[in-house]
């Protein structure tokens, strides 16, 4: 079984047309009309859905019926006298499928004390260590990381299909993050972040590297040392359960980021995030409406040039889904949608279900997306997917939409690396 | 080969004709099996793979059967069960287990092993004599529930003849009682609710014997040579869909079940059903069952699709109304169950008929047993299990025409038919005039009518079998001499009921006795 699922790993993008064509069409081909995008951005922490999970789901099945129990239960007790709890799963974002292994000190104590180290890597080549220790109040973190083949589209509206290639992303940070509830519903977070981010162009003979297929006006900061220092604050407000099991609630969020840079002829910014939804039930709780908008908007407060991977965009599983991610890039990004969802199952006990999704996401991006509302082009995407839900979020769904480039397959999971 | 295997074959053989099988009840308690007891085998509860084998396999296998339900293949000639290692007809009140049912407390336990269940501890423990017991505990928030559903379950299933574990209560002091218990149970255990004397409330469960293993709902183990018979088509085990349902065991399943081997001079296997504490209205867990349990599988592929396929307004009845009634036709265990699968009306009217056993006085005795705290929540408990009872009564008897205990006499020269409508005993019909249709295989369909008294008690004019009488058939070989007489209630139901089918023997006499019949 082990092997089995170490060569479904390994041959994936084989198996996936998508990712298939995505290696052998040369730019210029006109796109399939039917494609996929593999996208896993799991939360590591909790990853029953992993490839890993799966083992582990297995794994606990054996010790439910005894077999393995006393070994597992002598190798949990050795592990929680030192306060070790080692967990395996996990994979990382537009990346593929991979394994991450969380080990330390896990959250306990009356403040949450936890000291955790996260290693993970994906079939794609992205992996990441992340060290991160503090409280549920303060935490510290150092981060390294490496994301592959990234598609790289250029900016606005004006990029097509045909127009992409490829770029890598080696990015090191450390920062700290404060979070505060004063009340129940809400949540303050603040945080502060040094980071040094390099992009260089990807490696794939099949494709014309980033340098020669834009002008570097349309690839700004590409290829350069980037240094930067992050300040952030913001607010979460949420009422209800909305994504649970009682789909009702609201929600609404506000985050600003000012980044100084510390790169010469590269311009500080600020970004503004902003969200709102809510999720109305019906039916006896089986089925409900959601509405969500949400708007993403830069502004340089110097001069220089920004780097176009901090740009908003939209595209992706997360937004736009019959587009591939980051498929639109400009200074502000403004979304909506509309998902219905109804429960197809349920776990007896609740704690994980299935819903069906009929969903539209509409969404811009251009310099001023309120000037622009008239003149861009608004991009639609309209599907159905299956989500499974639990515990207050989609831990995975997959969708097939249709957009302006074609059909979409999407499968997705929540959270991240 | 044994005579009762054989018996079985002449039955599977001659299965929808009119021949009959004249068979005794066996007095043994327990089948002695014809050689050492099978070899233990590692538990499956795997309920991955019970969801696989019933939900792939079972629907691909059933494209090369027949879709005619074939009966029971084990029945008696009184459509009955013969007692052995799966099932006990219980003339006296057994609810009593046999020996001990608590372990001694005089001497602290040795903890043999302890794993977490659903979150729950269990701990298996050996007291001063040597016994071992398993414990289990009630979830935090909601003390009483499952450690009740146990004790009650346990009490009701015994007494209707079916292999249980003894389960009584328990209230010990963990501090005092465990001896060296390791730290984390003793953080376990610390989790769970005391009572003000500082006493965990428990259900001590002990088995005699060895376990050789789970057993499944279909097929059979082939390391047991006593255990010829596929499991799919015995019927206490289709049967104890009836049973099952009555008491909510949602939770029967493969990895619920135990094979106990009973070593002695005639080494036999005994099953067991386990996974007691999802009956009543407790689920895993220790938690409360929740509106779908027991109205829905936990993977119905066929709902799934409905609603997949109509977006949502697709909704079985449960999920529009939170207190659906209890329908015993329809009870759904959480797993898929290839003998309750089986099922047929015989097999459901033979089930119910475990449940019309059980007295009030026994439910409410079962009850008492696990000494609740609240009265009130007892009180409920125990009109909760009536109400059910009578309702599987009302849903299985009038499926079939139930007269029990049938015996042929004379009234002069005239047949009759003495017997005990179970509509009537049971109070699903009222006392007084009552007609049946009669049909023999050798005369036309006629109409006779009795009076029952309260009890059910009446008496029918059987037909005359002329060729009988007249002495035509002496010397004739057995098979020409059987015939049949099917007598029928005639009710304005909304069912109609299936023919009790008696089966006569003429003798030398002239006259024909009853050999045997089915429901």
């Amino acid at each position: 079984m082990f092997a089995g699922l170490a060569a479904l790993w390994l041959t994936f993008p084989l198996l996936s047309p998508a990712q298939d064509s995505i290696v052998v069409v040369d730019r210029g081909t006109p796109a399939p009309r039917i494609w996929s995008i593999v996208t896993f951005p799991l939360k590591v922490l909790e990853a029953p859905f992993a490839v890993a999970g799966g083992v582990a789901g297995w794994l606990a099945d054996r010790a439910e019926q005894g077999r393995w129990l006393p070994a597992a239960q002598r190798l949990r007790e050795a592990a929680a006298k030192r306060g070790v709890r080692p967990i395996v799963g996990g994979q990382g974002p537009n990346s593929g499928l991979g394994p991450s292994a969380t080990l330390g000190w896990w959250p306990h104590g009356e403040r949450a004390r936890f000291a955790l180290f996260r290693a993970g890597l994906t079939q794609r080549g992205y992996w990441l260590n992340e060290v991160r220790a503090g409280t549920d109040l303060l935490d510290v973190g150092v981060r390294v990381e490496e994301r592959s083949r990234d598609m790289f589209f250029g900016i606005g509206n004006a990029t097509s299909e045909t127009d992409w290639t490829d770029y890598r992303i080696h990015r090191v940070s450390t920062g700290t993050h404060l979070k505060v509830r004063p009340a129940a519903s809400w949540q303050l977070t603040a945080a502060l972040e040094w980071s040094r981010t390099k992009t260089w162009a990807g490696t794939d003979r099949a494709h014309v590297d980033i340098d020669s297929a834009f002008p570097s006006a349309a690839r700004p900061g590409f290829g350069i040392l980037y240094q930067a220092i992050s300040v952030a604050g913001g607010f979460r407000y949420g009422a209800g359960a909305p994504h649970a099991i009682e789909r009702h609630g609201r929600w609404i969020a506000a985050l600003y980021r000012w980044t100084g840079s510390r790169t010469n002829a590269v311009a500080d910014f600020g970004i503004w995030r902003m969200g709102a939804g809510f999720e109305l039930p019906f039916d006896h709780r089986r089925r409900s409406v959601v509405l969500g908008l949400s708007l993403e908007s830069l502004r340089p407060t110097s001069a220089g040039v920004v780097p176009f991977y901090e740009l908003p965009t939209l595209g992706g599983p997360q937004s736009l889904p019959s587009f591939r991610s980051q498929r639109f890039r400009d200074r502000d990004a403004l979304l909506g949608t509309f998902e219905y969802r109804y429960r197809l199952w349920s776990e007896p006990g609740d704690a994980i279900w299935i819903d069906g999704v009929v969903f539209t996401d509409a969404g811009v991006v251009a310099p001023h997306v309120f000037d622009g509302l008239t003149t861009a082009r608004v991009h639609q995407s309209t599907g159905f997917a299956i989500a499974v839900l639990g515990r207050g979020a989609d831990l995975g769904r997959i969708a097939i939409s249709k957009g302006a480039d074609g059909i979409g397959i999407t499968f997705a999971m929540s959270g991240g690396f | 080969m044994r005579p009762w295997a054989c018996a079985v074959c002449v039955l599977m053989a001659c299965g929808g004709t009119h021949h009959v099988m004249i068979a005794r009840l066996s007095a043994a308690t327990d089948q002695p099996a014809p050689a050492a007891l099978p070899p233990a085998r590692a538990p499956d509860s795997s309920r991955a793979g019970e969801l696989v084998r019933h939900s792939i396999v079972g629907p691909l296998q059933s494209l090369f059967r027949s879709s005619r339900r074939a009966e029971a293949y084990n029945v008696t000639s009184a459509d009955d069960v013969a007692d052995e290692g799966w099932f006990v007809s219980r003339v006296q009140d057994r609810m009593a287990p046999r020996g001990r049912e608590a372990p001694d407390t005089s001497t602290p336990w040795t903890v043999v092993s302890w794993r977490r269940v659903n979150a729950l501890p269990v701990l298996t423990i050996r007291d001063a004599v040597g016994d071992e017991y398993w414990l289990t505990f009630d979830a935090p928030a909601f003390p009483e529930l499952a450690t009740t559903a146990e004790i009650v379950t346990a009490r009701l299933y015994r007494a209707m003849g079916y292999h249980v574990p003894t389960v009584s209560l328990l209230q010990f002091d963990p501090d005092r009682q465990l001896a060296v218990p390791s730290e984390s149970l003793r953080s376990s255990l610390a989790e769970l609710r005391r009572d003000e004397a500082g006493r965990l409330r428990a259900a001590a469960h002990h088995l005699a014997g060895q376990a050789l293993g789970a057993f499944s709902f279909s097929g059979h183990r082939d390391d047991d040579p006593a255990d010829s018979i596929p499991h799919e088509h015995r019927r206490e085990l289709r049967g104890l869909y009836v049973v099952a349902a009555w008491l909510n065991h949602t939770g029967l399943f493969r990895g619920t079940t135990l094979d106990v081997g009973i070593a002695g001079k005639t080494p036999a296997v005994r099953h067991y059903l386990l996974g007691l504490e999802t009956a009543i209205d407790a689920g895993a867990g220790g938690r409360p069952k929740v509106a779908r349990m027991g109205r829905e599988a936990t993977w119905d592929a066929v709902k799934i699709t409905r609603r997949l396929l109509t977006f949502g307004f697709f909704a079985a009845p449960w999920e529009r109304h939170d207190t659906a009634t209890f329908e015993p036709g329809r009870w759904t265990p959480s797993l898929p169950n290839s003998a309750f699968d089986h099922r047929t009306t015989r097999d459901g009217y033979w089930g119910a008929k475990r449940v019309g056993g059980i007295s009030n006085e026994q439910i409410a005795a079962a009850v008492w047993a696990a000494q609740p705290s609240d009265s009130t929540r007892a009180r409920e408990l125990i009109e909760m299990l009536q109400a059910r009872r009578l309702a599987t009564i009302r849903h299985w008897y009038p499926r079939v025409t139930p007269l029990d205990d049938p015996v042929i006499g004379h009234a002069g020269l005239e047949p009759t038919l003495a017997f005990r409508d179970l509509m009537v005993a049971e109070g699903v019909a009222a006392a007084g005039p009552r007609a049946y249709r009669i049909r023999a295989s050798w005369s036309v369909s006629a109409t006779e009518r009795t009076t029952l008294s309260s009890s059910g008690g009446g008496t029918l004019a059987l037909p005359v079998w002329t060729a009988c009488s007249e002495n035509v058939l002496a010397g004739r070989p057995i098979e020409q001499r059987v015939g049949w007489i099917d007598i029928r209630g005639v009710a304005d139901l909304d069912v109609k009921p299936r023919a009790l089918r008696l089966f006569v023997l003429c003798e030398s006499g002239r006259e024909y006795r009853l050999v045997g019949w089915r429901y």
